[in-house]
């Protein structure tokens, strides 16, 4: 009998005591700055804050690590080297300007008005500590700079020397993740603390818990003045929720809600929806050792097939358009003279026939007994990319292809393809994620490039590539690119699918914001302010 | 065939059992209920090819998001597919697979279960203690971890879950066994000279397998939401099998302004379990078995 | 008693080892997967491919290249002797930071969901087992019918959408203030509150339906006294059972209701982790669940044995 009651009083102490602890909010042992788990309607804004439901869970402020564009792009608390126009031609920003010494050595100029955000001047130093950091730790700019040594000239001027000749070079300066940070963003151990960049804002605070990161305006910034008090930026991965958060008005600023939204929100009073093409696009990779696919005729069928009008309509709802080229036409270097595929069923059907797949009972095609059957890889992280995988299929069917869609997970499809054992793989590509067209174009269609899964080999391509990279003057190296351009659009290694479109929401008193296509996912700009 | 309890406990094989079991099934109405709404299911998931009004997989890109309505009883979906078809080809996804998982569960678990409880010693102690250890876990966490190794696929959904289950089934048979095994009727027609494989199969296990015919019931409808769970988070089936849960998690961006493309769905998986609830309960009262409390 | 304790102690042990070492070989099973995995959940990004120099960079950062079972054995080592579980290769913080900044949030939404479950269940059930067989009895059981068989995940949708999205009642996201964990308790309570009525009503039927009750309505006790406080007592016996061995579901649930919620708990970390392939973290998790579930099911038995005994003599 005590023993029960024992028990009972126990077990309501522990009820009692977790219904006080919740309702306190207090076992949360997280730092929530700014506005970001305030009470549902928050219609208005004081202060000047910006808050910004953002599409990527903020893992890392550390740019060597992977924080690069969440800290340099999306919070604005570093600054690259070398800028970026809307037509990804380059320009300065800490670097005022570069050249080459040899075929293995650039100087880069700096300004001498820059401050970090602790207080202390930019100098030569500092960039040559930053830059070696990042490119020893990040394997990717390890990759990319290919470096010898970096060499201090004067207090506003270093000196690059890579192991082989690197004409992208300012162009990787451009990457996010070689933002310049300072040594104080390091603790006494040596490890990672807090950026400290000379960005318009500076960083404030990081949720351990809620990955909510605060940065406030930065006072001594050589750029001008900062539009913004206060910048949120609160990591809302599920697209869904983003729309919703931005309904309801926990946030004000977001990119990519479901596409299918897009037209409700634009009507709701209150909201400003823009749409933009990105530097990135819907690719079919196709694993060109599979006898069939390896068949140009097939390839050309294939893609005459795709309604990519359709598609770019009703599966993105417009948000993105029909692939030309790699590339979107407003990019300095585009062959402009390409023009977007379209459908055409007529065609597809005359080059399987003529190629000798004959229609088998079934309804799919053959040809000595090998059936026109593949699998098609995708994953689920893009929300465009499984209803896409599925329209195609459905499209391909038409035209007696067979295709199963499997969505996997991002790991599980690269375990696949690196076995060989693999079809088609439906992803996207960052076209400019260093602004040079040279970058895709080999790492995509070169025989060793490293995106190509599906070993595209073309000698008369790798020859075109190696020489248009070598070449010093711009415009013979954009004519030369043009040309392998063309060369792509023909042969289609990879069947383009549609540029990639996202869209931008937010609510009508946020100003000022100017759309950058060179970014990543969205740029803040520091120009936007709160109208009140 | 059917089993029936007489006095004594004792299953037997007879007309009048047979009988009398309907006749209690009858009487139970939500069971009688539930029997004949799953005999429909069934026979709908059987024939659904020639029932669904559309290819499940067949889409209308013209034809999207829209609501109930005479051409689409249910609606369709963010690519135009028929949300009714979809359900019925979703329902032999589910149940068949289910049904594979409880049966191989069942299996294997009734195996090993009756061999460690019948013949005891080391066996016993070690595969217990190996069954504790699977046990030590949250299933759902457990299959979770599989599915993630070994990517998504029918077979590796169906190992997974049979992982996860097959303990309960061992340890339920193992304590029936134990404590059947130790009565007198055993001893006495062992000293008629009856083997071990003989007291097994007509004494030991028609006395003990009815707790496990009531798990595996409802067990079926719990197996489903493990898929439909799964295949929510992304490691279950591969995206072109139509499967509920699969629905439901790809129609989730649409919610907001096509909330039916994850209601319906939703609501067969409801339904579906709530059935099997309902019949294995109305099983554990219609067979009788010794209490084993396992109504969770 | 004791020996019996002390067994269990040590088997809990055992367990722990074996299942650490099944998750740990169980994230390895693709070989090459980790570095390419750690790359593009980190530099990368999901759709790029990682160069043979990347890979191996990575690699002999984090020792990816020694056979397994030394990775496996050093890993316990560290943990044994230092108390280091290892560090996340996405977050390149200590794993044991990671778990005590998320499992308080995933304890907060366990005790809420149990807490809302058994303040409403308890009473819910007793109410049914007064009215039994009545209308009212028949709605709650065919409502509790309807708890255990809903998807949670689908469940979690449907609340958010009428009362974040429609009604606004409750911000859709954020966390540390009361409005944020109403929708992840409520959705995760739902199928235990249905349980909890269900077995509060069937012991509470029993209980009354004994002997000793009638004994004690003949000595003239209140009615109210009799049910709350002798047949309470009684019932509580099999709730409480089945409390404990519900907690492994608990924490599976909580697992997908922290998905959808985003609730920065152990199940979200255990997900994500799984996906990024962050081997040290998904151990670190594994680790923390398998000790809680197993504790919570040693002191259920524990306490299952020592109290069943009482219970048959009417005490």
């Amino acid at each position: 009998m005590q023993i029960i009651t024992k028990i009972l009083s126990i077990l309501a102490i522990v009820l009692v005591v977790g219904i006080v602890l919740a309702l306190s909010g207090c076992v949360t042992g997280s730092q929530v700055a700014g506005n970001t788990s305030s009470n549902s309607t928050v219609q208005s804004n004081e202060n000047d804050t910006l808050r910004v439901g953002e599409m990527w869970d903020i893992t890392t402020l550390d740019p060597a690590a992977g924080g690069g564009t969440t800290i340099g792009e999306k919070a604005d608390i570093t600054e690259t080297l070398v800028g970026a126009n809307p037509d990804f031609s380059l320009k300065p920003e800490l670097a005022t300007s570069w050249y080459q010494v040899d075929n293995l050595t650039w100087v880069f100029n700096l300004r001498n008005d820059v401050y970090f955000q602790d207080g202390t001047k930019m100098t030569a130093d500092d960039v040559k500590w930053s830059l070696d950091r990042v490119i020893s730790l990040d394997p990717v700019v390890t990759n990319l700079v290919n470096l010898d040594n970096i060499t201090v000239i004067n207090d506003t001027a270093i000196m690059i020397k890579t192991k082989s000749e690197n004409l992208m070079l300012p162009a990787v300066l451009n990457y996010p993740d070689t933002g310049i940070i300072a040594k104080s963003s390091l603790d006494a151990n040596g490890n990672f603390s807090k950026p400290v960049g000379t960005g318009a804002y500076k960083f404030e605070s990081f949720g351990q818990t809620t990955h909510v990161l605060t940065v406030v305006k930065n006072d001594l910034w050589w750029n001008g003045t900062p539009g913004l008090d206060t910048l949120v930026l609160t990591p809302i991965t599920d697209p869904n929720t983003r729309a919703m958060a931005i309904e309801s008005g926990e946030i004000d600023f977001t990119c990519d809600v479901p596409y299918n939204e897009v037209p409700g929100i634009a009507q709701m009073p209150g909201y400003t929806v823009e749409k933009y093409n990105k530097a990135r696009m819907y690719m079919l990779v196709l694993n060109l050792n599979e006898s069939s696919l390896g068949d140009l005729k097939v390839r050309q069928a294939i893609s005459d097939a795709i309604d990519r009008q359709a598609i770019a309509q009703n599966v993105l709802y417009g948000m993105g358009s029909p692939a030309a080229g790699p590339f979107m036409s407003t990019m300095a270097w585009t062959n402009t003279s390409l023009t977007p595929y379209t459908i055409n069923l007529t065609d597809a059907n005359a080059l399987l026939d003529e190629d000798g797949w004959v229609n088998g009972t079934d309804g799919i095609r053959e040809k000595n007994g090998q059936k026109l059957s593949f699998t098609l890889l995708t994953f689920p992280n893009r929300p465009g990319l499984p209803p896409m995988a599925e329209a195609i299929a459905a499209e391909l069917k038409d035209i007696g292809v067979s295709v199963q869609v499997q969505v996997e997970t991002s790991g599980a499809i690269s375990a696949q393809v690196s076995t060989g054992v693999w079809d088609m793989e439906l992803t996207t590509y960052a076209t400019a994620m260093v602004p040079d067209p040279g970058y895709i174009l080999k790492e995509l269609y070169t025989t060793n490039g490293t995106y190509n899964s599906g070993k595209y080999s073309n000698p008369q391509l790798d020859a075109l590539i190696a020489n248009a990279s070598d070449t010093k003057d711009l415009n013979e190296r954009y004519q030369l690119y043009e040309e392998a351009q063309s060369i792509v659009y023909e042969q289609q290694p990879i069947i383009l699918v549609d540029y990639y479109g996202s869209d931008i929401v937010m609510k009508n008193y946020v100003k000022g914001f100017v759309n950058d296509p060179t970014s990543h996912d969205y740029n803040i700009n520091p120009e936007i302010y709160i109208q009140n | 065939m059917a089993y029936s309890i007489n006095r004594t406990n004792r299953f037997q094989f007879s007309l009048t059992g047979v009988l009398d079991m309907a006749r209690k099934i009858m009487k139970k109405k939500d069971m009688a209920i539930s029997l004949v709404v799953l005999v429909i299911i069934i026979i709908l998931t059987l024939f659904a090819h020639v029932i669904s009004p559309y290819d499940p997989n067949a889409i209308n890109l013209s034809n999207i998001n829209l609501g109930p309505c005479s051409a689409h009883w249910l609606g369709t979906d963010y690519l135009g597919r028929d949300i009714l078809s979809r359900i019925l080809a979703g329902a032999s996804v589910s149940l068949s697979i289910s049904a594979c998982v409880v049966t191989i569960s069942l299996l294997f678990g009734v195996t090993i279960g009756c061999a460690i409880g019948y013949y005891g010693g080391i066996l016993d102690d070690t595969i217990s203690r190996v069954i504790d250890i699977f046990m030590a876990f949250p299933s759902m966490i457990f299959a979770l971890a599989i599915m993630g190794a070994f990517g998504p696929s029918v077979i590796n959904l169906i190992i997974a879950l049979v992982m996860v289950q097959w303990t309960a089934y061992a340890r339920v048979i193992r304590g029936q066994v134990l404590s059947i095994k130790e009565k007198e009727f055993i001893a006495s027609v062992r000293t008629i000279g009856a083997s071990d494989i003989q007291i097994f199969i007509r004494h030991i296990l028609p006395n003990s397998i009815a707790p496990v015919i009531v798990m595996a019931t409802i067990d079926i409808g719990h197996v489903i939401l493990s898929i439909a769970a799964l295949n929510f988070l992304g490691i279950g089936l591969p995206a072109n099998i139509p499967e509920w849960g699969g629905m439901i998690s790809s129609g989730k961006e649409f919610f907001t302004t096509a909330p039916f493309i994850i209601i319906f769905p939703g609501l067969a998986i409801t339904l579906v379990v709530i059935i099997f609830s309902i019949l294995g309960d109305g099983m554990r009262d219609i067979l009788n078995p010794v209490d084993e409390g396992g109504e969770l | 008693m004791y020996m019996y304790i002390m067994k269990r102690l040590g088997f809990m042990i055992l367990a722990i080892f074996v299942v650490s070492a099944m998750a740990f070989f169980l994230m390895n099973m693709v070989p090459g997967s980790t570095p390419v995995m750690i790359l593009k959940y980190t530099v990368l990004g999901l759709e790029n491919s990682a160069t043979p120099n990347q890979i191996a960079q990575i690699s002999s950062r984090y020792n990816l290249n020694d056979p397994l079972y030394v990775q496996y054995i050093t890993w316990l080592k560290n943990a044994l002797l230092h108390g280091n579980i290892g560090t996340s290769y996405i977050y390149n913080e200590p794993v044991s930071y990671l778990i005590a900044l998320r499992l308080p949030a995933t304890i907060l939404l366990a005790v809420t969901s149990m807490s809302i479950a058994i303040l409403i269940g308890i009473p819910l059930g007793i109410y049914a087992a007064l009215k039994e067989n009545r209308i009212s009895d028949t709605i709650l059981r065919f409502v509790t019918l309807f708890g255990v068989s809903m998807p949670s995940f689908w469940v979690a949708l449907i609340l958010l959408l009428i009362f974040a999205v429609d009604l606004k009642l409750v911000p859709v996201v954020g966390y540390g203030q009361v409005d944020n964990i109403i929708l992840p308790s409520i959705t995760l309570a739902i199928p235990y509150m249905a349980i909890i009525i269900r077995v509060t009503r069937t012991s509470m039927l029993e209980t009354l339906g004994n002997e000793y009750i009638r004994f004690s309505i003949a000595k003239g006790l209140s009615k109210y006294r009799i049910i709350f406080v002798h047949a309470l007592k009684n019932a509580m016996l099999p709730i409480i059972t089945v409390l404990g061995f519900q907690t492994g579901n608990l924490l599976g649930g909580a697992m997908i209701v922290e998905t959808i919620f985003d609730w920065p708990g152990i199940g979200n970390l255990l997900v994500n982790s799984i996906d990024s392939h962050d081997i040290p973290v998904v151990q670190g998790c594994i680790l923390v669940i398998a000790i809680m579930f197993l504790t919570v099911n040693f002191i259920v038995d524990i306490l299952y044995t020592y109290i069943d005994p009482r219970i048959r003599y009417g005490g």
